[in-house]
Formats: structure tokens, sequence, C-alpha cells
């Protein structure tokens, strides 16, 4: 196993409505292009459907709508960044994603409040590369299932009751 | 972390499974044991059980883990000791051993838990008290591979190696290996490449460390490449192993000893060969579709292309079942794990059991079976500690003092069933009606039939007993063993007879992977229905609707079955009117329900995929498929609409 350099981690810069924001690569499994997209009835939101991977069948979220911003048409550009948390597997659509970037962990600042609140909760925090604002996101919560819509699988609405 | 945890953690789930491996093997030899007191045709269950005691020793103190450590060798003394009067096994130290077997499950299963081991002490006092004497414990000691023949061949610059012959390799794990990503994988890759690996034995160096011992079978003329000995892999030039002479093995030990020619293959790894067979499936059937777009334009050649085609399929279809059938594993073990838990309960009871087994040699897929221990293990248990009665009852009763329970597997169509059966008292009808009540449960034409008692003991919070008790009361409820029958798309039933006793049976699919299915269209979207899921598709104008409330329902076969519309259900627009389309047919005798979809696409083979994502999942979905453009179709699950509208259409006070 390398070992890494101290308190330094690769990061895959993506573009989202103008902004720049970044991914660790260790929670990168791979980036693909947008494919086609089937929609799952009521499922959250910002999830634009299932989509086949590699074999795989993920389901993939809107950063857009996830960040409440105006959602566009998926163009060449468009990216499915694959990120791998706490055993799934999820793609996230972004407009573009092209840059690999080195980050130090000391040049890492916590986000500051004059974001909108929607932004920050999932935001790790944010660093300057040159002249550019880089913000870092937090994997966990973006991927974190905060309705399960109107109807909750079986298997799950029977389990809390036998914890 | 430090190197020696990091290769720990490496380790640590072989090490579990290794651990499980051989601690059936103690089960079944002692279970063996204790079926012939008298030890004559157990000498080779004797030899089995001190090695597999061995290797767990050997194992545990690897990953530091003491307590296992301490009791696997503790109980490998009270072997010898049985060993060394092999005319009478003696009760006390058999007893010593099941006891330890089940120190050991604790021990390890603390450490899965990263919780604290059990204490041993008091049993390692009393397994000395027992043998008589105090054999001391001083660790793992290192271990040797006595005598080993050699076998040069003429040219002495090359050594080939007689075909089947056996070599052995030592690997020393370093940190310098593991930073270039050698490890123990690496190494058994290398060494597969040269033949079949036969023993694969962690082995604890007296100055710390460990050393991997790997006796290869080699294929004639492998030879092992010299820049491997840089990573820590250790070969003899010339060292070779006579072909294993296990004439003096009973012909039972030697049966049950996993074979030589059997690999052991993480399911991962068939996984991924099955994921690619798929996308190969998926990929012929794009080439049938080019072929149709062929043939409207009569391009010549045509029928050779076709006929290369439905080889491909045929040859396919092999390869999917011969993946598929690596993939099966006798239910038997299963049902051995059962006789060890029935066997504790009865001695914590005093009741006295028998347990019987049918159709132990049922294959069944590896996932399945392991999904299904913990559910099986439940109904059993159920059945012991709440269907069989006293013996004071059953003798009244005019029973035999002895309480039978069976389990029973079998293969029907691409079905497997598995039975649990009692000869009991049966569901106490009485008391589930009791509970429904107070629970506001009870259904309101007030029928308790074996379909009802099943929902309810299935409901969650529905416990018939005040306590829990220690056999049953271990958090898994009725309501987990039939979602986890669900999970897997099988199904549960009971059949109650009060006195007699009850029968739960589990259906369950034998695998999960491939099927053919009906492709169909729900609004814009194309969807796909398992086949046999399917009793029959009717075109919706020979059906005559009847509207009840919010309920549709058509007349048929002399019945009335309700009627779901997929794209209202799932929020699309249809393109049908009300009265077009197709009525797809799904369901049981007792529970059946019309599922109306816009229009039919054909009949295909579909490589199903789980969608176990919380984001997606949804009810009436049981997961996806890829089609032939490469879009992704959900895939409908007819059992659990039938629920869904049966639900809605009795009205349930829930």
């Amino acid at each position: 196993m390398a070992v890494r350099a101290s308190g330094a981690d690769s990061y895959i810069l993506c573009e989202l409505a103008g902004a720049t924001y970044a991914l660790r690569s260790d929670d990168i499994e791979q980036l693909e292009m947008v494919g086609l997209l089937t929609p799952v009835p009521n499922a959250p939101s910002f999830v634009d459907g299932v989509t086949s991977v590699r074999g795989r069948v993920i389901p993939a979220i809107s950063l857009r709508a996830r960040f409440g911003f105006e959602r566009v048409p998926t163009d060449l550009r468009s990216r499915l960044i694959v990120v791998r948390h706490d055993g799934r597997s999820v793609c996230l659509i972004v407009d573009s994603a092209r840059e690999f970037a080195t980050i130090p962990a000391d040049a890492i600042q916590p986000p500051p409040d004059g974001l909108a609140e929607i932004s920050t909760r999932y935001l790790r925090g944010m660093a300057h590369l040159g002249e550019r604002l880089v913000l870092l996101l937090d994997v966990a919560e973006l991927l974190r299932v905060t309705s399960t819509g109107p109807e909750a699988s079986d298997a799950t609405a029977l389990l809390p009751a036998f914890s | 972390m430090s190197d020696s945890e990091q290769f720990v953690d490496q380790f640590i789930d072989d090490y579990f499974s290794e651990c499980d491996e051989h601690l059936a093997t103690v089960r079944r030899v002692l279970l063996a044991l204790e079926d012939d007191p008298s030890g004559a045709a157990t000498q080779g269950g004797m030899l089995e059980l001190q090695r597999a005691l061995h290797t767990i020793k050997g194992l545990s103190g690897m990953v530091g883990l003491a307590a296992a450590e301490q009791v696997a060798h503790t109980m490998e003394d009270g072997v010898r000791a049985i060993g060394k009067h092999p005319t009478v096994v003696r009760p006390a130290l058999l007893e010593l051993l099941f006891a330890g077997e089940n120190l050991l499950e604790q021990a390890i299963a603390s450490r899965r838990r990263h919780g604290a081991p059990p204490p041993t002490d008091a049993y390692v006092a009393r397994m000395r008290g027992a043998i008589g004497h105090g054999a001391g414990f001083v660790g793992a000691p290192v271990q040797h591979v006595p005598g080993m023949g050699l076998a040069l061949s003429s040219d002495a610059s090359v050594v080939s190696v007689e075909a089947g012959a056996r070599q052995r390799f030592d690997f020393t794990p370093s940190a310098a290996a593991s930073a270039r990503g050698t490890g123990v994988e690496t190494v058994r890759r290398w060494l597969l490449s040269l033949g079949e690996i036969v023993e694969a034995t962690p082995r604890v160096r007296a100055e710390g460390g460990v050393t991997f011992e790997f006796v290869v079978a080699m294929r004639r003329g492998a030879q092992p490449i010299e820049e491997w000995r840089a990573d820590g892999l250790e070969w003899a030039d010339f060292e070779v192993m006579p072909r294993e002479a296990p004439a003096d093995m009973p012909d039972a030990a030697r049966a049950a000893t996993p074979a030589a020619n059997l690999v052991r293959v993480d399911l991962a790894r068939l996984d991924d060969v099955m994921r690619m067979v798929g996308e190969m499936v998926l990929t012929r059937s794009r080439l049938d579709a080019v072929i149709e777009r062929m043939a409207s334009r009569h391009l010549g050649e045509q029928e050779d292309l076709e006929e290369a085609n439905e080889a491909l399929e045929r040859q396919l279809r092999n390869l999917r079942e011969g993946v598929m059938r690596i993939r099966l594993v006798p239910i038997g073990e299963v049902f051995e794990r059962m006789r060890f838990a029935v066997r504790e309960m009865a001695r914590e009871s005093g009741a006295v059991i028998r347990l019987d087994f049918e159709g132990g040699a049922t294959e069944i897929d590896k996932v399945v079976v392991d999904r299904m221990l913990e559910p099986l293990m439940h109904l059993v248990r159920n059945s012991v500690s709440h269907g069989i009665e006293s013996r004071t009852q059953r003798l009244a009763a005019g029973k035999p003092a002895e309480g039978r329970v069976s389990l029973r597997a079998r293969a029907a169509g691409d079905r497997i069933m598995l039975e649990i059966e009692d000869d009991g008292a049966g569901l106490d009808a009485a008391r589930v009606a009791s509970r429904a009540r107070e629970l506001g449960l009870m259904p309101r034409n007030g029928r308790l039939d074996d379909e009802t008692m099943l929902d309810l003991v299935c409901t969650p919070g529905f416990s018939t007993r005040d306590q829990a008790d220690m056999g049953s009361g271990r958090g898994v409820g009725m309501s987990v063993v039939r979602s986890a029958v669900r999970a897997l798309g099988g199904e549960l039933f009971l059949q109650s007879r009060a006195g007699l006793g009850a029968c739960f049976t589990i259906e369950l699919p034998l695998t999960l992977m491939i099927a053919d299915a009906i492709i169909v269209q729900v609004g814009e979207q194309v969807m796909a229905i398992p086949q046999l899921s399917l009793r029959e598709i009717v075109p919706m104008e020979e059906l005559v609707l009847t509207r009840m409330e919010n309920n549709e329902m058509v007349s048929y076969r002399g019945g009335v079955l309700p009627l779901v519309r997929l794209a209202s259900l799932f929020g699309f627009p249809t393109t049908v009117a009300a009265n077009r389309g197709h009525v797809l047919v799904v369901g049981s005798d007792s529970q059946m329900a019309g599922l109306v979809v816009d229009r039919l696409q054909g009949l295909r083979e579909i490589v199903m995929h789980p969608i176990s994502d919380p984001l997606v999942t949804v009810t009436g979905v049981s997961g996806a498929t890829e089609l032939a453009d490469g879009r992704v179709s959900l895939i409908l699950d007819a059992a659990a609409l039938v629920r869904r509208t049966t639900r809605e259409a009795h009205g349930s006070t829930r």
C-alpha cells in the first residue's frame, strides 16, 4: 500500500453553475459520460433516476437539484462522477469535470458563513487554488437520504420495531 | 495503524471464513463422536478434529485473539485425551468439547463485533481437571512439515516436476513487500499460475510474525519465477513432496475432508464472472437486433450469421448455467448447524427432540444459503421452544415423548422449497386471536386461517409470549424471517394443525441473476416482468371492467380480479385509453391481481441487477436490467404488487 504524502489529498475538480467544487479522489470510483437515465417512481426530487455503469445499476443524483440550482440539459461536457461511500455507489451529475489537483490539508479553511445555508450543509471546507476558490464537498452528506419518498419499502417499514 | 495491524486487517475476513469452515468440521465430528460412543469408526474424525482445532489455534494466534487460541489449544488437549482411550469416549470430555466449540464461536464472534472476548480461564481449568493433568499452555508452537522427498530430473539445470507433484512454498509478508503491493492474495495468484494450491497454512514463528506455508500441486513443467523471492516467497529448488497417500485414512473421513481437487473461490470473483456473462448476454441481444434489421434488407449470407448467432446463444446459456452451478452449495451444511443448535436447546430445556433431514444434497445459491441461515435457525428454535410440548403434555395427548422436527429441502423447477415441520401443538389460534384483538389487527370477518395467522405473527411487535425466552427471543422475530425470505424473491407459507404440529415452507428462487422476462410499456417507460411470475396475459378489450369506489376489477375465471394501473401507481402519464392495454395476471390461486400495462414488447432474456440503494427503493420494483439499447429498465416485483393490492382491497385496519 502506497504511503500518502503527509497532509495532502488529491482531488477531482468539477464545475457546477459557475462554481468549482472538489471531490477527494479516494471517494471516487470512476468518471463517465452521462448516459441514458431511467426515472424511478417516488424517488427524492434530486434523484434523476438510475443508470448502468459498467454492468451495475446505480442511482444518479443531479448535484444542481441537490443544491437547489436550476436543472440544465446534459451535454458533451457533462459528467457522471461515481462516488463510493459506506458501501454504496452513487453517480453525481455535474456540468463538467476535467481537472485534478492536490490540496494540502493546511490550505483547507472552514466554509464561510456568507454562503447560502443550503450549500454549506454539503461542504467540508474551502481552499484557494491560485486565484480560484474551490469548495470541498462532503460525500456522506451528499448521499444522505433525507426522505425515502412517500412509500418506504416493506423491509425498511418492518425493521425499526426490532432494533 | 502499525504494519502488523494493517496486515491483520487485510487478513481478518479470511480468518473469519476459515474459522467458519473449521468450526463446521469440529461440530460435525463432535456430533459423530456423540452418535458413536465406541469411537471405533471415528479415528479419522479424531484426526480431522485435531487438524481443525490446530488450524483455528494458529489462525487465532495470528490475529492476536488469545481467547480463541487458548480454547482451541485446550480442546486439542481434550481430543488427545479422548484419543488415548479410543474404546471409551468419555462423555464428560465430550461435553466439555461441545462447550469449548461454543466458547470458540463466542470468542470469534466477539472479534467480529470488536467486543471483549469471553472469559476462558474457567473452561481451561475444567478441561485440565477432566484430563487429569495440567498440560501447560505456551502459545502456538512452530510447526514443521516433515519428510519431504526429492524428485530430481536427469537434467540438473531444469527441475521438471512431475504433474501433480507437490511443492512447498513459504511466504513471509513484510512491510517492504506490502508497499510494493505484494500480499497473501498476490502470492496466491502467483501460485495459482503454477498449479493448484492444496494447502495454505499460516504458521506463527517463534520470533513473532507469520509465515504462510503453501503446498502446490504443480502443473507439469510449471516453474516459479526467481523474482518472487525478492518479495518474501521462498521455495527449495528441488524440494518436491510426494503425492499424498491417504490410504491410512478411513473412507468416511476422506469423503468429509475437502478433497485436493477442490478450489476455494471468493464469491465476489464469481460475481464478477457472472457480471461478465451478463454483459455478454446483453451484447448478444444487440447482435440479435442488428440481424433483425439486416433481415429486412435481404443482404445475403444472412443465414450463416443467424446460425452463428444461435450457436452463440446456446453456448452462452451453457456458460451461464456452468457459472451458476459453481455458486451452488448443498443445503446440508446449514442443516448440520441446526442439529447443533437443537442439541444445545434440548440440553438446556431437558426436552428430547429428534431432528430429521431430507434432501440435504439439494443445491442452492451460496448467497441464498448464507442469508437463509438465520431465518431457518429462528424457525427451528421456534419449533423447539414454542411448538413441541412438554413431555407430560405429549404423553397425555398420546404422542411419543420424543418431539420431532423435520427439515426438508427439495427443488421444484427453478424454485427451492425448504420445509420446517414439527409434531408439536401447532400455532395457538386462541392466543394469536386475543393478541390480534389487543393490537386491533383482527380481520373483520374474524376468520383465522393459516394465511391470516402467518400475517399476524409476522407483524412487527406481535409476540404471543409474555417474555422472550432464551431460545427464540434473540432479536429476530418472524417479521424479520419473512422479510429476509422476501428480500431474496421468496415467500413464506404456514400450515398449522391444532394439536398435530406446524409446518413452515420457504419458497426461494434457485438463483438470482438471469431470467426470461416480458418487456412491457408503462406510460412512456419500458419495464420488465419475469415470465415465471406471470399466470396469463389478457387484452383489456376482452374483459368487463367494474368499478367499486376507487378500486377497479374484472371478472376472471369465475372470480374477481382486482386491477392495478401501473402507470398511475408509478405516476407516469398513460398513453392508452382506460379500456385498452393489457392485463398481466399475477399471484397465487388465493391472491391474484391484474397489472395493467400500456403495451407488450415481447419476451427477452434479462440480467437482473438488484437495486438496493435507499435513494431508489420502490415498492413494486425488485431490481433493474439493461436492455439492448443500453437503457436501464426497472423490473416489476409481482409478489409485492399483489400484496399491496390485496391489502388495499381488503381494507386492512392498519
